[in-house]
């Protein structure tokens, strides 16, 4: 008969109570084992979307901001940015070699593209068709190496395949003209005197791009019987920095001959956006952890005030107890400490039942009770090249506390069952006996 | 040392409560000897249970000494009176106080957790005592397993638990009937004469302070030899 087992003999004497104050004590510490992971996860999980897309921007970036666009002179009646939609200038193909030959140049990509009429609109049913009765042809290098490292060719294949090295007289297709040509992969498609094999139909999700042919660059000029023209070199620097120098050698050597475009305004523009995005998330993190700790304050001093309460009871409820204890020789320590001991168990319990409710309930309280964290849908939205590539990130966080956080809380439940019962097991063994016998 | 295992000198308690000032025992002399069966006998609101409390080291008295077992506990530094409580007194109440989550045994054995004795002594002394008051096959109940007079048969056994010099038993047939009671008073009176324990009954019932080696009467505050 120790100390022990008269303190769990007081808790279990109260059944229905003690568990309503263990389960109380529980919601407590479940929120407190909880929030603190799910803020963990959330910011992990934010840090590493950031990550992502920045890693993902930085490819793209560079890769956009080293290009250069050389066209003809006065070529900037392009409609809407698409090149060649309405160009009718066009360039000498040597140009790009020589090009090709300036220091710090890594590949050349000269594009023969023109804008074709369709006379005679086959499918009439096709009302849009009727209104918009034009393709793009596009000539291009067929490199597949060159390909790979800048997109010379649209990326997103639905059908078939892009096109091989060796692919003359082949074609690819964007999926608007599908249907226009009632065409298949595998079949020859007429266009004007010639016949081409459909190679594959791709969707850059646009309905002007996707009215796009993509042909060797060969086959474009001899199909407009204009050989050795272009109508746009796109160059590649090797690095970002050399940029202007390649812009100014180009300009210095071919003058107003042709025109020179560089992606510095864009450039100007990354960090500010960058930044942004990095104040959007930490305000919001911010938000998400101001009310996460909030709502730790509260459950803390809850589980006390629960523990204070239920032992002030329990205290009252046995002053008769209390003084029978003390006539039969009990120290004001022996009384203090028992009533410290019961709600140093109840802490313990509550502890685990919160602990077992904090791990699998983690998830579920957290969405319930921390602000939604997500990245802002505008970090893509200022590059419209860019935003297939960069689809907004789901934030999907896994919520679960580790060890040393349960042991923690599990810590702090102990704590509050025996700092919650220090007052009322004080107040307990400060009772005078003569009084506490007579309390009934 | 005195032969007197207690000895109360001029012991006066004064109550107040504001401007109320209740005087509850006024110079009380009391004198007990060895092994004597003392009862005091008055009406309720006297004091009785006052001095058992004062006897018992429960209170302190607004002035006056009390000598248990020669050592005066008016004078004993607080935190001494748990150890005299547990060694030197037993108590006996009226409505029995046993402790209800525990069981007749741990309720025996609880005075002797105070003290040095081993586990395994313990437990043979318990359940001695407990023999000797007819309750050994009931030792595993709780209070509200058992009868009025069994219960206050396992008060008895927990106060004579540390072997101490007195018992302090307040009323404590009040809560039983007469054959009972009497039984209780003569059980008490047996232990304490086989334990070698002074006994102070506190009573308002005649037959049972005629039981004792001697009567006292307590009477607004005052004690005296005759009713």
């Amino acid at each position: 008969m120790g100390v022990l087992k008269m303190a769990s003999r007081g808790i279990w004497r109260r059944k229905a109570r003690t568990f309503l104050v263990i389960l109380a004590l529980g919601l407590s510490i479940a929120i407190l084992t909880a929030i603190p992971a799910a803020t963990q996860a959330y910011s992990s999980s934010v840090e590493t979307a950031i990550e992502n897309q920045s890693s993902a921007y930085q490819g793209a970036i560079s890769m956009i901001a080293t290009e250069i666009t050389v066209g003809p002179p006065h070529s900037s009646g392009d409609f809407q940015g698409m090149p060649g939609f309405s160009t009718t200038a066009f360039m000498d193909e040597n140009i790009a070699e020589n090009i090709a030959s300036i220091p710090g140049v890594d590949a050349v990509v000269p594009q023969f593209q023109r804008f074709l009429q369709l006379s005679s609109v086959e499918n009439q049913e096709d009302q849009p068709f009727r209104r918009m009765n034009f393709m793009t042809i596009i000539g291009i290098p067929l490199n597949s190496s060159l390909d790979e490292k800048y997109s010379v060719q649209p990326s997103n294949i639905v059908e078939g395949r892009k096109l091989n090295e060796d692919d003359n007289r082949s074609i690819l297709l964007g999926i608007e003209l599908e249907n226009y040509f009632s065409v298949a992969v595998g079949r020859s498609v007429n266009i004007g005197d010639y016949s081409f094999l459909v190679v594959g139909f791709f969707d850059a999700g646009n309905r002007f791009v996707n009215r796009y042919a993509y042909v060797s660059l060969d086959d474009a000029q001899a199909m407009f019987d204009q050989p050795g023209e272009v109508s746009q070199i796109r160059v590649f620097a090797e690095s970002v920095e050399d940029v202007n120098n390649i812009a100014n050698e180009i300009e210095s050597t071919y003058g107003d001959s042709v025109s020179v475009t560089t992606q510095s305004d864009l450039l100007q523009r990354i960090p500010g956006l960058f930044q942004e995005t990095e104040n959007t998330v930490a305000s919001q993190l911010a938000q998400m952890n101001n009310v996460a700790s909030q709502e730790i304050l509260i459950a803390i001093v809850a589980g006390g005030l629960i523990v204070f309460l239920t032992m002030i009871y329990a205290v009252r409820e046995r002053t008769k107890e209390i003084g029978i204890l003390k006539a039969l020789g009990f120290t004001n320590w022996n009384i203090t400490s028992q009533f410290m001991l019961e709600g140093g168990i109840i802490g313990l319990v509550g502890g685990l039942v919160g602990c077992l409710i904090g791990s699998f309930g983690a998830p579920l309280l957290s969405s319930v009770l921390l602000p939604h964290v997500s990245l802002p849908t505008g970090f893509s939205g200022g590059f419209g090249p860019l935003s297939s590539q960069l689809a907004t990130q789901q934030l999907t966080a896994h919520v679960m506390p580790d060890a040393s956080l349960i042991l923690f809380s599990l810590g702090i439940a102990v704590i509050l069952g025996v700092v919650g019962s220090l007052y009322p097991s004080w107040w307990a063994s400060r009772k005078r006996p003569a009084e506490a016998l007579k309390y009934e | 040392m005195s032969d007197y295992v207690l000895e109360a000198k001029d012991v006066t308690k004064v109550y107040e409560a504001g401007e109320n000032r209740v005087v509850a025992l006024s110079d009380v002399d009391l004198q007990v000897e060895r092994g004597e069966f003392v009862s005091i006998m008055g009406p309720s609101g006297s004091g009785k249970t006052t001095l058992l409390t004062i006897l018992g080291c429960l209170d302190k008295p607004t002035s006056g000494q009390v000598i248990i077992d020669g050592l005066d506990v008016t004078t004993t530094r607080e935190a001494e009176l748990p150890r005299i409580r547990a060694e030197k007194v037993g108590f006996i109440f009226q409505n029995f106080n046993l402790i209800p989550t525990l069981s007749a045994l741990e309720n025996v054995e609880l005075p002797m957790e105070r003290g040095r004795v081993s586990k395994g002594k313990r437990r043979s002394r318990t359940l001695k005592l407990l023999g000797s008051v007819g309750l050994e096959d009931k030792a595993g109940r709780r209070p509200n397993r058992l009868s009025a007079g069994e219960q206050q048969r396992v008060a008895i056994a927990r106060a004579l638990a540390n072997g101490p010099a007195i018992i302090l038993a307040d009323e404590p047939t009040g809560n039983l009937d007469s054959r009972t009671g009497r039984e209780i008073i003569q059980l008490l009176r047996k232990l304490s004469r086989e334990e070698g324990t002074t006994i102070i009954l506190v009573t308002h019932d005649r037959q049972m302070a005629s039981l004792s080696n001697r009567m006292l009467f307590l009477r607004d505050g005052k004690i005296t030899e005759r009713g």
